[in-house]
């Protein structure tokens, strides 16, 4: 045998040491993860799809998973919105600007969760900035209640995973070429069809890339539902806390942790079939 | 073999053997570990080091200026904290119960007492304690599997600058007067867990049946301004002026208080309940159950529990204590007056049904 060819390198094998850690330190996790979600209780043999019954017969269970998912859906969308023009903003500014640009943009990404999640509980509060503002305007008599809603948690969210949306739309900004928008111009395009039909169908990679992580990591997050949402709106990830770690119920736990983890590759599917078909376009 | 095949031994060829034989020796390691580890548990270490958990916030301070130090002088060991809440705690043990990431575990005994005992943890070699017998009686138990090290007494905190009579019961909070100022904390803390005992026992119910509880906690809407995740949000919303009134323990609200808090704290007239940590030595420590002992008799000695009950205003189990007055003006002049006045919650009760209770209580109070 030939040891030479062994070790001959091929470009799969540059992400052996990747691939190794995954399999150990996740696939191997995971697995263990399904099997115990099939168990009836802990340490007991068997398999049965009694966890999988019990969480969509509770409807609090069930509304826990639709009130995730729906935060999912407003955090990605809010962040698109908001994200998009910074990244326009970014990919068309001058050089000078670029850097201070990311600075910016990056800026909550170096401080921890948990402190911009305190941070947002003081703006959020009856007697927080938000209030304070708006009943100093007269615009409202009463203070409204943010925290421990959903929509404080959809606000705060939105802030903490912004730059996962606009870095992957100016990445793909930066690819569109200048001169498209110059030759739509010199044809009578005007600025706003020139935006629609030509710079944002080419983005759409950037964009589905964003909405992918924003997504994954929002239903997936957990210091800052847990904290803004208190104990009255409760997301999946603050439930797999509670029954693997406060109530001892590990197999409950491994069902719900599996239930969200086949919400999360649904959507993952989804878009990556969307952004297949947005590349066909551009090609 | 042949002079071509050397030839072919190329540098990336040679890198990949090696980095194969590394993976190799490193796998190896693996396996190896569990076994080592577990011979160095069965020899006695002298002096050596000693890993304790501690819960976080005012117990890690106190446990690392005052009971750490005083060990280790008095041990010549080593020892590292390991700030954790108790479910963290427990968490942790159960991953790895052959070789225990710490050697003496301190947490509440609520917790401690819904855990696997047998397999996490072994009963306390009394004998090799010098303070047990300093313990007030009610607190000496032959067959135990470790101390209560402190009594976090558990009554009303409210803001004195709102409310300017203090709350007498804990029917105060139902008063229509405190609409939208009242917090309470998840179910899953115990703070919430020994609040619901006491309502449902003040409405007819009693340890196993919280139904009373439940059906005052649904009349609790229109005062709840939020129900929080735990102890540490709860500080916040106080702080910031958002929430005038909640159960808490007289040791948060005094750490509060010294930090310049508008805070107050009240025993009401039904009583109030205690919150007991507890500390346990594991059951494969890595380090010699002596000295695990040792670390345990410093945190029930006379010195260290006073020194708590002066700076934390967690009262002791140690029965040579003295009260000091601020404590003594808010509950009672010694600890037998002081005990009578809480209640000591039925944990092997509450963990049967805590999990239905916790399903039950977030299933009211979502919104």
């Amino acid at each position: 045998m030939n040891v030479a060819k062994l070790f001959k390198p091929r470009e799969g094998q540059l992400a052996l040491p990747l691939a190794l850690f995954l399999h150990l330190f996740y696939v191997v996790p995971l697995a263990v993860l399904l099997a115990s979600s099939f168990q009836q209780a802990a340490g007991v043999p068997g398999f049965t799809l009694g966890q999988y019954g019990e969480f969509f017969q509770d409807s609090v269970n069930v509304k826990v998973l639709r009130d995730t998912v729906f935060l999912g859906i407003q955090v990605t969308i809010a962040c698109l919105i908001l994200g998009y023009p910074v990244a326009y903003v970014f990919a068309n500014a001058p050089a000078a600007w670029k850097g201070i640009l990311t600075f910016l943009i990056l800026l909550p990404l170096l401080t921890s969760a948990v402190v911009r999640t305190f941070g947002w509980v003081v703006i959020l509060g009856k007697q927080g900035l938000v209030n304070t503002f708006l009943q100093n305007l007269g615009l409202i008599g009463e203070p409204i209640k943010l925290l421990f809603t959903h929509h404080g948690v959809a606000i705060a969210m939105t802030q903490i995973q912004l730059p996962l949306m606009i870095l992957p739309i100016v990445a793909s900004l930066s690819q569109v070429d200048s001169r498209l928008s110059a030759a739509s111009e010199s044809l009578g395009g005007g600025a706003w069809r020139t935006f629609w039909k030509i710079i944002f169908p080419l983005t759409l990679p950037g964009v589905i890339s964003g909405c992918l992580l924003v997504f994954a990591i929002t239903v997936s997050s957990f210091v800052t539902p847990s904290i803004i949402g208190g104990g009255q709106v409760m997301y999946m990830p603050t439930l797999i806390y509670q029954q693997a770690v406060v109530l001892l119920n590990g197999p409950f736990a491994a069902a719900v942790s599996a239930i969200l983890l086949a919400v999360v590759l649904l959507v993952v599917v989804g878009l990556s079939a969307l952004g297949q078909r947005s590349r066909a376009y551009i090609r | 073999m042949s002079n071509s095949f050397l030839a072919k031994m190329s540098r990336r060829s040679l890198l990949g053997a090696a980095a194969f034989t590394g993976a190799g020796i490193l796998l190896k390691s693996c396996t190896n570990s569990a076994s080592t580890t577990s011979t160095s548990a069965s020899q006695p270490t002298t002096g050596g080091k000693l890993i304790a958990t501690t819960l976080p916030g005012s117990w890690e301070q106190f446990n690392r200026t005052v009971v750490v130090p005083k060990f280790n002088a008095a041990a010549g060991a080593e020892t590292s904290l390991v700030p954790l809440v108790s479910a963290d705690q427990i968490a942790k043990l159960k991953a790895s119960p052959s070789s225990p990431p710490f050697d003496v575990v301190s947490m509440d005994y609520g917790v401690f007492d819904g855990a696997p005992k047998e397999e996490l943890f072994q009963k306390l070699p009394i004998d090799k304690l010098k303070n047990y017998s300093d313990l007030a009686d009610r607190f000496q138990t032959p067959d135990t599997w470790g101390p209560l090290i402190g009594i976090q007494a558990v009554g009303i905190a409210y803001n004195p600058k709102v409310v300017t009579t203090p709350p007498t019961s804990w029917a105060d909070l139902w008063d229509s007067k405190y609409k939208g100022r009242v917090a309470l904390m998840a179910m899953k803390n115990n703070h919430t867990i020994g609040f619901m005992q006491k309502i449902a026992k003040m409405n007819g119910g009693s340890t196993e049946n919280l139904d009373p509880a439940f059906a005052q906690i649904e009349k609790l809407a229109p005062n709840l301004a939020g129900v929080v995740a735990n102890a540490g949000a709860l500080i916040t919303l106080f702080q910031q002026g958002e929430v005038d009134i909640a159960p808490h323990d007289l040791n948060s609200v005094k750490l509060l208080q010294s930090k310049g808090v508008d805070i107050d704290w009240v025993m009401p007239q039904e009583g109030g309940f205690a919150l007991t940590p507890t500390m346990s030595i594991v059951k494969n420590p890595a380090a010699s159950v002596d000295l695990a002992a040792a670390y345990i008799d410093t945190a029930i000695s006379t010195d260290v529990q006073t020194q708590m009950t002066e700076t934390s205003y967690v009262l002791p189990t140690n029965k040579n204590v003295s009260i000091p007055t601020e404590i003594a003006q808010k509950l009672g002049n010694n600890l037998d007056e002081i005990l009578a006045k809480l209640e000591f919650l039925d944990w092997a009760t509450i963990n049967k049904n805590r999990t239905e209770w916790v399903g039950k209580f977030d299933q009211i109070v979502q919104v």
